[in-house]
């Protein structure tokens, strides 16, 4: 409005500027600023005032709103599924007060099993929390519906709505992307991961090889072998370093046969008669050859025990090599099948052990695993090569004796623990409130299990001064357990 | 505590709620809750208050209704309901007793009025100090500037002018086109200011307006005594604000049979629980009063009900912006100092154009979003596109939505 912006104007540079002209006002205003400037005993800055309050009163009067006739229809299409039901959504709501990206994860997954999806008026503060949480996304996606795809457009931060195929991500992806890109493909189809990386292989800068090698490591097999081995050959020592890591991951590579090789000649299984042939003496020859291959110590094998050591450095070079080869190796040298090597290295070689279930693990040789669970001594990476009741009961067992690091590795799982597990390992944790506190469990509500409601209130710490502290934390333990409970049945889960 | 199994018994009638909480001890907590003016007891020990299990209760109550039967109150509620009851009727009788000598208040009310004439005088003065000067130079103004009239306005014991002087100095001098705000409110303090010197000559209602703006209080238990307007309110919007130590909270309500507004302000001190506890989306019975004004709008309630649900509401929007323009075109003749009020406004759509997010009528008419405004993805996600009756609050050409109604539901946003 001109009167308006000329009012401006005046105010800008103060009252000793021209004010409007009379002719330039429309007629209403015009009368009134004529009667203005014709009142006596009006100053300059009074005249400006009460003109600039009539046009100012005019003007929000006489507003006009602005017509766009053209502007093309934008609309979502209409959804096939059906939205959650309202105790679902309260449920959500409460999650996201609460913050919890763990009973998010669950909420969403419950959400996309049920076939349903958000409510249109949560999809944005979803959509922020998967910006944030990529692992979220895929539920996120599914659970959100044409609406979602709709909206999602209309905001560049939330691109991640469009999926690109695999092989273009790959080829012009950031190199977070393309990792987890061979990542995922390396899971299904570990051949064409690799045929991928090898193709683009020499385009690569060196940091960009390592994490690309990083990636390798899942599902890798001896079909990876000849490349890998032609990588030793490699300008950048970390990218040797990670291919030499992943050979040795691998039975079959060459610098796994020499490591059995040497073991072939240091250790072996002696059967000697005794008492008058009446009996068998057996034992386990352990002795390193007189002359050892310089190599394997280039390879990552330590060749002292260091000062402080109890063990001797040949023993030292021994277990280092048993924890290095695929534990099959000793099936052939001991001529036995897996439970008797284990009992042989039980019995004639026991500080031995530690080092054959290091090469089940790392071999993953879960056939193997059943051999060691007797024994007293915990083996931290077998819990994941466990599964179902049998990983429950390993736990168990550990927790007795070493509850933090059992918990330790128990938060390492991927599934939920048993209630049995779960209310064992709460109660030794109500005695150290400080480190289980209400951080842990919002990072691990996942784990713990609605079973686990009903004894959690009679869970007390055992030392009466941190009694307090435990409440606290089983206060918000007990709410996370609830919205649990709560989103399991809001969508009828079986799982309650 | 928002755990059925912690409570040994509850129940609610229309003036309480009340239930029994085990706790560590061997008898429960008693808990009870006035839900008439929300109060909290509990026989806990909790120096905290209200505590966990007045919260607790409250919100099993909001959560599961159905777990909380309809009956009497028992013996330890109804004894602290009827004390309570008998607290508030002993309050207003002395109130009544309290004998008024009217010539000391005459009295007060001048040297008031005089005190307020000088300030308005004072501040007359200032305000054609800027205009003479021109406001180019107003953006390197110090803090002090600003608050140094404001303290007149309060020595003058016209706080709602110190009020809108500081809201003068909070201008956002950063923003392209801050002089047409600027001078908005510069006018606007002109206008009362000017009004108030002529204050003899103009409608009684208008009187009211420009006082109340000022600063002089309304006696609101004068205003109680009044018949009120009785109708089922909606709550359609809710804001808070800290000022100091007080929190102001201003709650937008909407009259169903009689297609008005209102405004119910509440001060209270930090932390503290304010009288009214209102939520969007929650339809009241209720009286409410309007203070007197040229432009009823800013009430206080006088009684309400809280009713759960009601189906098929019927509610007479705007058609679009024009009728909105032509609406607000008679509040400005009636008010010209007026402040931003709510309309519903039917089928509006947010639709993006020019780089700014705007909101569409049925005749295509736009007005902008105003760019304050946070929570544009929410409305869009809800809208999808397609037109919603909305609740907005604005002037001219922009305005910011408070609330939409979504599958018969409305809510805030």
């Amino acid at each position: 409005m001109k009167a308006w912006e000329s009012i401006i104007n005046t105010a800008m540079l103060g009252t000793d500027k021209p004010t409007p002209a009379i002719a330039d006002l429309p007629e209403e205003v015009a009368l009134i600023a004529n009667a203005i400037e014709a009142s006596a005993g009006l100053d300059k800055e009074e005249r400006y005032l009460q003109k600039a309050a009539v046009i100012y009163n005019y003007r929000q009067s006489g507003f006009i709103p602005f017509q766009k006739n053209d502007l093309p229809a934008n609309k979502a299409l209409a959804e096939t599924k059906p939205y959650c039901s309202p105790e679902a959504a309260g449920v959500l709501n409460a999650i996201l007060g609460e913050e919890n990206d763990q009973l998010l994860q669950l909420w969403l997954m419950q959400c996309c099993k049920s076939g349903q999806l958000l409510m249109p008026d949560v999809l944005p503060v979803v959509f922020e929390k998967a910006q944030k949480e990529m692992v979220l996304r895929k539920a996120v996606i599914e659970c959100s519906g044409n609406r979602g795809v709709w909206l999602s457009k209309m905001n560049p931060a939330w691109n991640w709505f469009t999926t690109i195929a695999d092989e273009e991500l790959w080829q012009m992806g950031t190199s977070a992307q393309r990792s987890e890109i061979l990542k995922s493909l390396r899971l299904n189809e570990p051949a064409k991961a690799l045929e991928w990386l090898q193709q683009t292989w020499e385009q690569e800068n060196a940091a960009g090889k390592l994490e690309l090698l990083k990636a390798m490591k899942v599902n890798s097999n001896a079909n990876d072998l000849p490349w890998l081995e032609g990588l030793l050959n490699e300008k950048g020592q970390k990218v040797k370093d990670e291919a030499l890591a992943l050979l040795k991951s691998i039975s079959g590579s060459s610098v796994v046969k020499q490591y059995q090789q040497l073991l072939r000649e240091s250790v072996s299984l002696k059967k000697e008669k005794a008492l008058l042939g009446l009996t068998t003496k057996t034992s386990i020859q352990i002795k390193l050859p007189a002359v050892v291959d310089e190599s394997i110590y280039k390879s990552g094998i330590e060749k002292l025990s260091g000062p402080k050591s109890t063990v001797t450095d040949e023993n030292y070079v021994i277990y280092q090599l048993i924890s290095s080869v695929p534990p099959a190796f000793w099936e052939d040298q001991f001529e036995a099948t897996p439970i008797q090597i284990v009992e042989y290295f039980e019995k004639y070689a026991p500080a031995m052990v530690p080092a054959l279930a290091n090469a089940v693990a790392k071999f993953g040789q879960k056939n193997w695993v059943p051999f060691f669970l007797g024994q007293s001594m915990f083996y931290p990476d077998f819990v994941e090569m466990l599964s179902g009741r049998e990983q429950e009961k390993y736990l168990l067992k550990a927790l007795g004796n070493d509850p933090q690091n059992t918990i330790a590795q128990a938060i390492r799982i991927s599934d939920e623990w048993g209630t049995e597990f779960a209310v064992s390992a709460l109660l030794k944790m109500a005695n150290w409130p400080y480190e289980y506190n209400r951080g842990f469990f919002t990072r691990y509500i996942s784990l713990v299990p609605v079973g686990a409601l009903k004894h959690v209130e009679n869970i007390t710490s055992q030392q009466v001064n941190l009694q307090p502290t435990w409440d606290k934390t089983r206060n918000h333990l007990i709410n996370l357990l609830n919205l649990k409970q709560q989103t399991l049945k809001a969508f009828n889960a079986k799982k309650l | 505590m928002a755990n059925p199994a912690k409570w040994v018994s509850k129940g609610i009638s229309e003036e309480a709620l009340w239930g029994e909480c085990q706790g560590s001890g061997s008898k429960p907590y008693q808990t009870q809750v006035d839900l008439g003016a929300i109060a909290f007891k509990c026989s806990c020990p909790s120096r905290k208050f209200p505590c966990k299990h007045g919260l607790g209760l409250m919100l099993l109550c909001a959560r599961e209704p159905d777990l909380f039967a309809k009956s009497t109150m028992p013996a330890w509620v109804s004894d602290w309901i009827n004390k309570r009851a008998e607290k508030e009727e002993k309050k207003v009788e002395k109130a009544a007793e309290k004998s008024v000598d009217e010539n000391a208040q005459a009295k007060r009310v001048q040297a008031r009025e005089q005190k307020v004439s000088a300030g308005i005088a004072e501040l007359m003065v200032w305000i054609k100090d800027i205009v003479r000067g021109g406001i180019l130079t107003i953006p390197e103004k110090t803090p002090a500037y600003w608050d140094n009239m404001a303290r007149r306005m309060v020595d003058a014991q016209a706080s709602g002018l110190a009020g809108m002087v500081r809201n003068l100095g909070a201008t956002n001098f950063w923003n392209d086109g801050w002089q047409s705000g600027f001078i908005d409110k510069l006018l606007q303090l002109y206008l009362i200011a000017e009004g108030y010197n002529n204050i003899q000559n103009i409608d009684p209602d208008l009187q009211q307006d420009l006082r109340t703006v000022i600063g002089f209080t309304t006696n609101q238990e004068e205003l109680r005594a009044q018949t009120g307007v009785s109708d089922t309110w909606l709550v359609i919007g809710k804001e808070s604000r800290d000022e100091q130590q007080l929190t102001i909270e201003q709650n937008w309500l909407y009259g169903l049979k009689t297609n008005s507004y209102a405004l119910v302000l509440q001060f209270t001190v930090k932390g503290q629980f304010p009288p009214l506890n209102f939520s969007p989306g929650m339809y009241l019975d209720a009286t409410l009063v309007y203070f007197p004004s040229a432009l009823p709008y800013r009430a206080i309630v006088k009684d309400y009900n809280i009713i759960r649900q009601i189906d098929n509401v019927n509610i007479k929007t705007f058609t679009g912006w024009q009728q909105v323009a032509g609406y607000e075109t008679i509040l400005n003749s009636r008010l010209p100092f007026r402040s931003e009020m709510p309309l519903v406004i039917a089928s509006l759509t947010p639709v993006f154009y020019q780089k700014q997010w705007w909101l569409q009528d049925s005749e295509s008419c736009l007005c902008k979003i105003s760019a304050s405004y946070t929570n544009i993805w929410q409305l869009i996600a809800i809208s999808g596109g397609d037109p919603v009756n909305m609740a907005v609050i604005g002037r001219e050409n922009e305005y910011r939505p408070i609330g939409v109604w979504h599958q018969n539901n409305y809510k805030s946003i």
